[in-house]
């Protein structure tokens, strides 16, 4: 028989639609097999059909920021910093990864960027140096396109304002499955807190759709304030989490994206908080995690509105994960992909992506240095089909 | 003419049905089995493929439903608990070394399979062996990959459309 009479239309998009989400270089050499193989894997319904068959988007990679991107610097700019593909470590192909669209564009979105936060197949990105302009953008990866947000009513002053920021699809979980509304509408969420101005803690969400900032809203419990740190949160259950500095302490923000209303939940006493990350826990709730003698900490807080009890839900011994040179230094925490409970680790032997739910671990290859301490990294998480042709 | 005494029974006995292949060679299968088939399934609860009449299938030679069978037998009693969820972790991990070696099987028979699983719509199967293929093109380059599949080299045209995409997406060759 001739092999290439056989496999129809129908066969192929059958075959190429099990090629692995991970490794969207396959799907790209694929797509350049011949004319036909390439309207297919551009159309529509192929996407449409690869979404569907494999739900989960997978990792494509992370924007690491670097340390000497300090908010409270302004003269220190980050012009290194960029994005780490993500691959799969068994496999022989070490090197084949993602870039996101034109290599040049991409470039120069991240040097000269921070990225803050990125959820739905969109990126939130801060303009550095801090401080002189106060510009945000919302990227896609994919297509390239970038949304210029408007400027803040109130000018943000990285001396006196903490604030932190999140991007993510318009839409509420449920009434969205997220696999391909990144081309969609979206909605920034902005919290922010002025201890001087006595404002307190308040906040304000851009909709794409009005293209403008809501009305402020500020927090009725005067006891929530402090200092926001600049850094990906997350989201559970309709609410997003993130951590802030009460004086010496920290605690954690609570924003309910229906309701809007802000409350705080306390950290465990005496539990030292300066290292900790807050993550999705194993049955979907709120938790916590850090890092101490090579094992890894999970906590979870239980599902009462009224009582803060955090409990421990599981212990991952590093040791037994990772290869012994990547515990030569205690590895840090890094960032963590609230769609698929993935932690990231910087170790001395690189990054590591580490699942706390099964507890599987991949090397991330890069065949670059990344060129500086990390601070942190903002995992972007998508299904990728090229659009050739 | 369905054979009335073997189809219609619930009672003991399981239902065989009969299957005539291109080359005319006739499978006598239990209809459980048969059934994983979306199309065959219609025909036989209509009553059809009973007793010496049978269900011609003349896309599909002796060779391939042979082999289409071998696989329906072996997955028939997990499909009918309804995808398993009683199954032991013994059985599916059985099921799943079935499936690897299965599929370990020379390139022409896989596309015979490919496309018999496809018009029978046996969607187990179609998946399975649409995984081998997609496995085993994963990785290699456009080149490799109509080479694998036996596809002719592409014309002096063609390649240099496909140059032109190639620069494009530099970052899947690297």
């Amino acid at each position: 028989m001739e092999p290439a009479a056989a496999l129809t239309a129908d066969l192929v998009d059958e075959i190429l639609l099990r090629l692995p989400p991970h490794d969207p270089a396959s799907l790209v050499r694929a797509a350049l097999v011949c004319k036909a193989w390439l309207r297919l894997v551009s159309g529509a319904g192929f996407r449409r059909r690869f979404r569907a068959l494999h739900r989960t988007p997978p990792m494509l990679g992370f924007l690491c920021n670097l340390q000497d991107d300090d908010p409270r610097s302004s003269t220190n700019a980050a012009h290194n910093n960029r994005f780490v593909s993500c691959l799969p470590s068994s496999s022989i192909i070490t090197r084949r990864r993602f870039i996101p669209k034109s290599s040049g564009s991409w470039r120069r979105c991240i040097s000269g960027w921070r990225a803050i936060d990125a959820r739905h197949g969109r990126v939130l990105l801060h303009s550095l140096p801090w401080g002189i302009v106060q510009k945000m953008v919302v990227w896609d990866p994919i297509t390239d396109e970038q949304t210029e947000l408007p400027e803040l009513p109130q000018r943000l002053d990285p001396y006196h304002w903490g604030w932190n920021a999140a991007v993510m699809c318009a839409v509420d979980d449920g009434r969205c499955d997220h696999l391909d509304c990144h081309r969609g509408l979206f909605r920034v969420v902005f919290v922010g807190c002025c201890v001087s101005s006595g404002i307190g803690m308040f906040s304000r969400v851009y909709s794409s759709e009005s293209g403008a900032w809501s009305e402020q809203l500020t927090s009725t419990n005067n006891h929530i304030y402090g200092c926001l740190h600049v850094e990906p949160c997350v989201l559970v259950r309709n609410a997003l989490y993130f951590r802030f500095k009460h004086v010496a302490y920290y605690i954690i923000l609570k924003y309910d994206l229906s309701s809007r209303q802000m409350s705080g939940i306390p950290m465990i006493p005496g539990v030292d908080t300066e290292e900790f990350m807050l993550i999705a826990s194993e049955d979907g709730g709120l938790g916590f995690t850090g890092v101490e003698d090579s094992k890894l900490y999970l906590l979870s807080k239980e599902d009462t509105s009224n009582h803060h009890r955090w409990t421990k839900s599981r212990v991952i011994n590093l040791g037994t994960l990772l290869p012994v040179d990547a515990l030569a230094t205690t590895p840090r925490l890094v960032g963590f992909a609230d769609a698929l409970s993935v932690l990231i680790l910087s170790t001395g032997n690189g990054f590591f992506a580490i699942n706390t739910k099964s507890s599987e671990v991949i090397k991330i290859e890069d065949s670059r240095e990344v060129g500086g301490t990390v601070y942190n990294v903002v995992p972007y998480i998508s299904f990728y089909t090229p659009l050739l042709g | 003419m369905a054979a009335p005494e073997s189809g219609d029974g619930n009672n003991g006995a399981a239902r065989m049905v009969t299957l005539i292949s291109s080359d005319n060679t006739r499978f006598e299968v239990e209809a459980a089995a048969a059934s994983l088939s979306q199309t065959l399934q219609l025909t036989i609860l209509d009553g059809g493929g009973g007793g010496g009449d049978g269900i011609p299938l003349p896309n599909v030679d002796s060779a391939t439903l042979s082999k289409v069978l071998e696989y329906c037998i072996k997955h028939a009693p997990a499909a009918a608990n309804g995808g398993a969820p009683n199954a032991t972790a013994v059985d599916r991990a059985e099921l799943e070394r079935f499936d690897n070696e299965f599929v370990n099987i020379d390139q022409s028979v896989l596309y015979s399979l490919i496309m018999a699983a496809h018009n029978l719509e046996i969607e187990g199967l179609q998946s399975l062996v649409a995984k081998k293929v997609a496995d085993m093109i994963k990785g290699k380059s456009p080149m490799e990959i109509r080479r694998t599949l036996g596809f002719p080299d592409p014309t002096p045209e063609e390649q240099a459309e496909m140059n032109a995409h190639m620069l494009e997406y530099g970052w899947a060759y690297e």
